[in-house]
This record gives structure tokens, C-alpha cells and sequence, in this order.
């Protein structure tokens, strides 16, 4: 391991690697700020640059993009609650409020410490565990894969205030029966397409997300009377995180991290589960802080933060040692691999090891890079807070839209993203929340296509939930996560 | 009398679950032999939940405050989407840079500035800013001019 730590260290730090390691640092994060370019979309747009450069460049590039492109997407989701890429919508909860408070600054602060601490101990991991890692994630079956899931969902509980949990339910199956929408995976069957062909694609997730979260919430500040919910003026300059802040997150972030990392390992699974999940165990371990999560918490922002850049680090492992993608942004780096003659595998380690370790050190490299260039940046960043309402306000409302337009460029999507932001608006002035509801709409097609999977294995049989320990396990986690707060209230009420 | 909010939003979903169940019975069943998960499945496993928990939540509602749904300006509200809705509609036939133009100068205005020159000038800035940034910096085509002139 250290040779293969050293020849790393010697392909990385060379002029030429570094300084594409730079571009993609700032390339992503400027990409993933924009609405409806993600990650992918900002590592497909760099492969044309890439194909020019040396294999080990490249790679070290294109990986540089994908962690900038998950902080920038960070930045929009904590400045004007937009989140455009699924694993930073948990960063909002917190991040948000956070910036409706006045701390825009130390909100983007705290993301960045705690995505460049997910990032190091991820790669850390990564950089021990890779070989042995490949057969964990090999381990896991579409049953497992179901109940994880299942357990994703069921942290929804965590979101529910006392008395909540049906609202938040309500809101999950909502979501659930909106990824429904469009053609059946596996037969192709249009449902619920009320026979218009721009349904028949089904509702694409950036359209939710801006409808429910930045739209709704430009919608809301526009209707409101002039004295409800006014943002404190926002304070661009500090960026500092007090010391006991800085320690009070510390356990949080390292576990979230080791979370994310293991739930990253799992191809399909990926940073959204990961964020979610972290948040929601961080919240049932939160205690009696201040302020609570959901209202500005350190960490509620710290959390999901590392989890989903663990995660995006996770994904690297079935990527570089079985040569399966774990997402769909690994799925273009696997692309760019075969591209320049490599073959990602088991073999990998030995064939090409300078480019396996080199990506392994890219990525501490990268998050160290990318510390170092946002930090500065973020009171200018900031800024954007203190553009009066009439430029803001409409900006925001342009940009959601050209988001979801640049997705399909299909108009039918911003009149529906319009429509679901009004409805949106109804069901927060109802206290019902969003984040179940997106969280159902992402996990809908995963659940049924595993759940389609594991019976279609087991010859249509149920069985599976109890047979299989690891499957049973995770299901009986999730129905622990579900009674324990219904629990402790009776131990509560009878101690009482 | 004023409905509670969770009452109200239990009829909402209670309406929704009722609507996407009449749906059900329109998805078509493909003939396979012993297959217990059809198309059908989920959709009606989801509907038959989320109609027993808005009726649970009907009759034992929890925070039942009174829905605050006359604390905004729904009239204003419905202007701005409405705007929406018109560049939507008007994004191809008239063009990325005249329609986002209309609708920023239009939205600025709506929010209460009234100069001339910040008007256009913001909103020439940021549409041709952000079309050049797409179409050249990015490679993402937007078709600046109206369909029939491209036609």
C-alpha cells in the first residue's frame, strides 16, 4: 500500500496534474452551482477536454469536476434553497435557515469544512479498504438493496415533529405515487400519464426539487405581507465557526462520514440515501441542542455535508475494483476509462496502478483544493443575498426555470414545475413537510425495481424479508427507527 | 367555521389518493404467467395506504390550528405563475432572449422598480450573460431567436 501511496503521489503532483486538477476543482463547483447541470452533466461537458490530455490527467480532472460539482450544487441548496442535485437537497434542511438568519457566510463555511472532512476520511477508507470493499458491495442482493430503501424512507420519521409522523407518511407516499408517473421500468406501461406523451417520461427530479423547495419558497415571499417572515439581513463576512461549534460537530461529521462512505460502497445506493440517512440519525442523537434541526443546526448542515461527499468517494470503490458504476456520474467516468484504453477492475490495481492510486491521492488532493479556493470565495458568493427583492426574487424564479427547461427543453415542464410549486406552497402553509415527499419521489423507482427483482429471484415469494438475515436486519432497523419515538413517548407518559 | 390545517391537507391527500386509485384500473395488465408484481402493484398498494392514513389523520387530526391560507396574497401569487406560464408558452415561438427578457422586465416591475434603465439593463444583462455562458462557455444550445426565423 505505501508503493502504491508513493506512485500515487507521484503521478498526482505533477505540474500539469495539478493544474487540472485546479480547472476541475473550479469548473465543477461554477457548473453544479447552475440549476439542471449536476454533476454528470458537468463531467460530460469536460470530457471533450479531457480526451486531450494524458489518461491520468484526465481521470484526475474529471474526478476534480464531480467533487466541485457537489459543492456547488451545496451552494445554491444553502443560498436560495435550490437544491439541483438529489444529494444536497438534506444540505437545505439546515443550510437554509442557516442563511435566513443572516449567516450565509457560515452556513457555505461549515458545508465546506464538513464536505472536505467526509472527503479525507472517505478517501482515507478508500485508500485501506478499496480491495477488500469490492466484495461487500458485491454482497449485496436486490432484497437487501429493497430494505435499505425502506429504511431511507422510514427516516423520514426522524423528520416528524411530535404528533408528525402522519403528515410525514402522507407526504413520503406522495412522493412514491408521483415517481409512479410515466412508463413502468420493466414493461414499459405508461401510468398515470392522463394521455399526454410529455408524461410519458415520467416527472424529472429537478422539476420537483425547484417546485417544492426554491420555487415555492420565491412564491411564498412574493405573496406574503411585507412584515411576515422577513430574512434577517444577511452577514457576508463571517465565515467563523466558533471552536466549540467546530467540536460539537466533530463526532457528527465523523460518523456521518463513515456512513456515507459504506452506504456509497452500494451501487444504486448513493450520496441521497447517505445524506438522508446521516441527517436523520443525527437528529435522533441531536438531542436537546440548540437550535434543533430543521432551524439552523451546525449539524444538520455538517452532517448530511460529509455523508454525501463520503459517498461520492464510496462510489469510487465498485467503480476502480469491479468496474461496475455506482451512479450515473460514475457511469461517465467508467465511459472515460474505456475511452482511454483502461479497464476498471480487479486487474486495475495491478495493471495500471499509477492511475488507480493517482485518483485514490486526486481525491484528497481535490478536497484539499477545493477548501482552499471556496473558503475565499464564499463572501462574494454570498453576495447574491443582498441583491434588493426585485432583482433577486426574479432571478431565482429564472433560474429555476432555465434549470428544468435545460433538462428536456420541453416548456411543458416549467407550466407543471408551476403547478406543483402552488400546490407546494398549500401544503407548507399546512405544515406538511417537503422533504418526505422528495425523498419517496427519488427512492419510488429504486424500491419497485428491487422489490420486482427479489420476487422475480425467489419465484414470486415473500419469503425473502425474513430468509435472508441481512434483509431482515435492515427491515427490522427500519421498523425500530419507526416505533422507538412512539415508544419512549409511552415509556415517557407512564414515567410521568 | 375554519377547517384545521391538518384536516384540510388530510382531505387534499384523502382527494389525491381517491384520484390516483380511479386511475389504477387504466393501467394495462401485460399477460405473464405467475407474476406477482405487475405494473398495477405498487400503485395500488400505495393508494390503499395513503387513503387509510388521510382518513386516520381526518378523524384524529393533530395540529389542528387554523389553516393560515388567508395570510398571503393569493391574487399576487397567481399573477407571478401566471407570468411563468406565459414565458413558457412563449420560450419557442418568440425566443430564449425575447421571452426571458419580457419576463424579467415584467417580474421587476410586478416587485416595484420602476427605472427605465435598471430595467432593461438587468435584464439584458443576465439573459445575454447567461445565454453566452450556456452557448459558449458550455456547449448548451438555447435557440436565442424565435422558432420560425431558425425554421
Amino acid at each position: 500500500m505505501l508503493e502504491g501511496l508513493l506512485a500515487g503521489l507521484e503521478a498526482a503532483l505533477t505540474l500539469q496534474n495539478m493544474l487540472f486538477l485546479l480547472v476541475g476543482c473550479i469548473a465543477g463547483t461554477f457548473i453544479g452551482m447552475l440549476p439542471g447541470l449536476g454533476p454528470m452533466t458537468a463531467i460530460a461537458l469536460m470530457i471533450p477536454i479531457a480526451s486531450t490530455l494524458p489518461a491520468a490527467t484526465g481521470i484526475i480532472m474529471m474526478a476534480a469536476v464531480y467533487y466541485g460539482a457537489i459543492f456547488g450544487g451545496s451552494t445554491s441548496s444553502i443560498l436560495i434553497n435550490a437544491p439541483g442535485v438529489a444529494s444536497t437537497v438534506a444540505t437545505s434542511f439546515d443550510g437554509y435557515p442557516m442563511t435566513r438568519s443572516g449567516q450565509p457566510g457560515k452556513a457555505l463555511t461549515i458545508a465546506a469544512l464538513a464536505s472536505f472532512a467526509g472527503g479525507i476520511v472517505a478517501a482515507a477508507l478508500l485508500l485501506v479498504f478499496a480491495p477488500y470493499l469490492a466484495s461487500v458491495s458485491l454482497s449485496f442482493h436486490s432484497s437487501d438493496y429493497f430494505a435499505l430503501m425502506v429504511l431511507g424512507l422510514v427516516a423520514v420519521a426522524a423528520f416528524s415533529s411530535e404528533g408528525g409522523l402522519l403528515k410525514a407518511l402522507l407526504m413520503t407516499l406522495l412522493g412514491l405515487m408521483l415517481s409512479t408517473v410515466g412508463s413502468d421500468q420493466t414493461q414499459g406501461i405508461p401510468r398515470f400519464t392522463l394521455g399526454m406523451i410529455d408524461l410519458v417520461d415520467g416527472i424529472s427530479f429537478l422539476l420537483l426539487v425547484m417546485a417544492t423547495f426554491a420555487l415555492s419558497e420565491v412564491l411564498l415571499n412574493i405573496a406574503r405581507h411585507r412584515s411576515q417572515g422577513e430574512t434577517q439581513p444577511a452577514d457576508v463576512h463571517t465565515l467563523v465557526v466558533s471552536r466549540a461549534e467546530a467540536l460539537d460537530a466533530a463526532p457528527a461529521v465523523a460518523r456521518s462520514s463513515g456512513l456515507g462512505f459504506l452506504i456509497g460502497l452500494l451501487p444504486g445506493a448513493g450520496a441521497t440515501v447517505a445524506s438522508f440517512l446521516a441527517y436523520g440519525s443525527e437528529q435522533r442523537l441531536n438531542g436537546k441542542r440548540q437550535p434543533p434541526f430543521g432551524q439552523g443546526s451546525v449539524r444538520g448542515l455538517a452532517a448530511p455535508e460529509a455523508a454525501n461527499n463520503a459517498a461520492a468517494t464510496g462510489s469510487f470503490v465498485p467503480l476502480l475494483t469491479l468496474g461496475i458504476p455506482g451512479s450515473g456520474t460514475t457511469a461517465i467516468l467508467l465511459g472515460a476509462f474505456i475511452a482511454y484504453g483502461i479497464q476498471p477492475g480487479p486487474m486495475l490495481y495491478l495493471n495500471e496502478p499509477a492511475v488507480f492510486w493517482g485518483v485514490i491521492v486526486s481525491m484528497w488532493l481535490g478536497n484539499v483544493v477545493l477548501l482552499m479556493l471556496n473558503l475565499p470565495l464564499i463572501p462574494y458568493i454570498a453576495r447574491v443575498l443582498q441583491l434588493p427583492r426585485q432583482y433577486l426574487l426574479p432571478g431565482v424564479m429564472f433560474f429555476c426555470m432555465a434549470g428544468v427547461y435545460l433538462v428536456t427543453f420541453n416548456a411543458f415542464d416549467i407550466q407543471l414545475m408551476v403547478l406543483f410549486a402552488v400546490v407546494a406552497v398549500f401544503l407548507r402553509l399546512l405544515d406538511f413537510p417537503m422533504a418526505p415527499m422528495i425523498l419517496g419521489f427519488i427512492l419510488g423507482g429504486l424500491i419497485e425495481e428491487n422489490l420486482r427483482r427479489a420476487l422475480l429471484i425467489h419465484d414470486g415469494s415473500w419469503s425473502f424479508l425474513w430468509s435472508r438475515p441481512s434483509t431482515l436486519v435492515i427491515l427490522l432497523l427500519a421498523a425500530a427507527v419507526v416505533l422507538a419515538p412512539w415508544l419512549w413517548r409511552r415509556v415517557r407518559l407512564e414515567r410521568d | 367555521m375554519s377547517i384545521g390545517k391538518d384536516s384540510l391537507g388530510a382531505l387534499f391527500m384523502l382527494l389525491f389518493g381517491v384520484a390516483y386509485a380511479v386511475q389504477i384500473p387504466g393501467i394495462p395488465e401485460v399477460a405473464t404467467a405467475n407474476t406477482a408484481f405487475t405494473a398495477r402493484s405498487m400503485p395500488a398498494f400505495l393508494a390503499a395506504v395513503s387513503i387509510v392514513l388521510s382518513l386516520m389523520l381526518l378523524v384524529r387530526p393533530g395540529d389542528n390550528a387554523p389553516a393560515g391560507l388567508r395570510s398571503i396574497r393569493w391574487s399576487r401569487l397567481m399573477l407571478f405563475c401566471a407570468l411563468m406560464w406565459v414565458y413558457a408558452i412563449l420560450l419557442r415561438p418568440v425566443g430564449f432572449i425575447a421571452s426571458t427578457m419580457l419576463f424579467l422586465l415584467a417580474s421587476m416591475w410586478m416587485l416595484g422598480e420602476r427605472r427605465t434603465s435598471v430595467l432593461v439593463g438587468v435584464a439584458a444583462g443576465v439573459t445575454f450573460t447567461f445565454w453566452l455562458l450556456l452557448s459558449y462557455a458550455l456547449g448548451v444550445y438555447l435557440p436565442p431567436l424565435p422558432d420560425w426565423i431558425h425554421a
